[in-house]
């Protein structure tokens, strides 16, 4: 919508009449004419109504809490987790040839897991892959969680991480009711990797995400989400 | 370049990540729980609300048809029902509702529907500049000509004018991606 060169400016108080008389008259009889302010004092026109439909104390409108957000996303994991078992039903109707390959491959794959690509013995209940949720894109995590007797140890390999500032990090793990149990800090090297093994007060089904986080020193508080993912169990 | 809403919906059946649902819940849960808030007027039964809406989305995202509807329109669907169910648990137990007639489904719409326009109102004016929302203010909450707020503000009066102008026009065209139709 192109403005009116003359009287493009006056347009706004004579929607809101907040002009002076004389002005508010003028600008009647000009907008019955102008082929730019007629049409743009009718688009602009309903606003006053609008703005009677609010009490001022409503701006900003209230935002809801970030934990919310983490509630509704670890209710899908669950239901998700949940929707998935029934798929092991399936296999055990397979030929018995597929099901001797497929015993073969899942052998394969839990030697793998349990003895890790470094050689160290793992006996990991479950795993996440960690994907960057703020500004940090190029981030991503893999942590695998072990049952022990404090609760749960995570093993966590990242890389990505900004190194700024000498940032320290925080792993957490989201419980169900929505409480955040922290894993413990740790730091990147200066090529943004991290290797880190971290102990949460968290037991397997207590929780479904894991998160990290910027560190900010706070105890109950946490800093911004940078990588987030939801556990496979 | 970003998923629609609709590819997002599309998508929700087959994402075990959780990563669409985040992303449609980082576009709409803001306007839900404000309408939602303005509706109920409880601060907690609305975060039910939407916590809801998203789980009904889930659940039903193959039973979208973006023919029918944009996914705005859906959700804001899904979400006056589970408004109206809301009122209705908070009505029968005793002590929590003030006693009130039984709303037609029309009294019900309407009410809704201006629900929702406040909340639109009130998020547009919070995304105009300080200075935008300072004159729309004085100008028409406060009654005030834009010669007083010159005085009162010590800004030139061309200023004052060119500045209501410019609120007014982005106000527009905040309201216009944000389809309200008024």
């Amino acid at each position: 919508m192109t403005a009116c060169p003359t009287h493009g400016a006056l347009l706004g108080g004579y929607v809101l009449g907040s002009l002076e008389p004389a002005e508010m008259d003028e600008m009647r009889r000009h907008v019955a004419d102008c082929p730019y302010c007629g049409p743009e004092a009718r688009a602009l026109g309903v606003l006053p109504t609008l703005l009677d439909s609010i009490d001022l104390a409503e701006v900003p409108p209230p935002t809801l809490p970030t934990s919310v957000e983490e509630a509704v996303l670890d209710r899908f994991t669950r239901e998700r987790a949940s929707q998935r078992r029934p798929r092991r039903r399936f296999s055990l109707r397979l030929p018995r040839v597929a099901a001797a390959g497929v015993a073969c491959v899942a052998a394969v794959v839990i030697a793998l897991l349990v003895v890790g690509g470094d050689g160290e013995v793992s006996h990991a209940y479950a795993s996440a892959k960690l994907a960057p949720v703020g500004h940090v894109q190029k981030a991503s995590a893999v942590a695998w969680a072990e049952d022990v007797p404090a609760g749960t140890r995570v093993r966590l390999r990242a890389r990505g991480l900004p190194t700024s500032g000498k940032a320290t990090y925080e792993l957490w793990c989201i419980r169900s009711d929505g409480r955040w149990i922290s894993g413990g800090t740790f730091r990147a090297a200066a090529d943004g990797r991290a290797e880190a093994m971290l102990t949460a007060g968290v037991r397997p089904g207590d929780y479904h995400v894991m998160v990290v986080t910027r560190h900010t020193g706070g105890e109950a508080d946490h800093g911004p989400a940078l990588l987030r993912g939801a556990l496979r169990y | 370049m970003a998923p629609s809403d609709a590819t997002l919906v599309e998508r929700l059946p087959s994402d075990d990540s959780g990563d669409e649902l985040r992303e449609l819940y980082r576009r709409y849960s803001g306007e839900l729980f404000g309408f939602a808030c303005n509706a109920l007027s409880d601060r907690e039964l609305a975060e039910e609300v939407v916590q809801d809406v998203f789980a009904r989305a889930w659940r039903h995202a193959e039973d979208y048809d973006s023919k029918r509807a944009s996914v705005r329109t859906w959700l804001y669907t899904i979400a006056r029902n589970r408004i109206v169910d809301a009122r209705r648990r908070a009505a029968v137990r005793p002590g929590l509702a003030p006693e009130t007639e039984q709303e037609s489904p029309a009294d019900v719409d309407r009410e809704l529907e201006h629900a929702v326009l406040r909340w639109q109102v009130a998020a547009a004016l919070a995304r105009l500049s300080p200075e935008h929302r300072e004159v729309i203010r004085l100008a028409h909450y406060g009654g005030l000509t834009l010669r007083e707020i010159s005085e009162q503000k010590g800004i030139p009066l061309g200023t004052v004018k060119s500045r209501t102008s410019y609120a007014l026009r982005t106000l527009r065209l905040i309201l216009d991606e944000m389809e309200v139709r008024a």
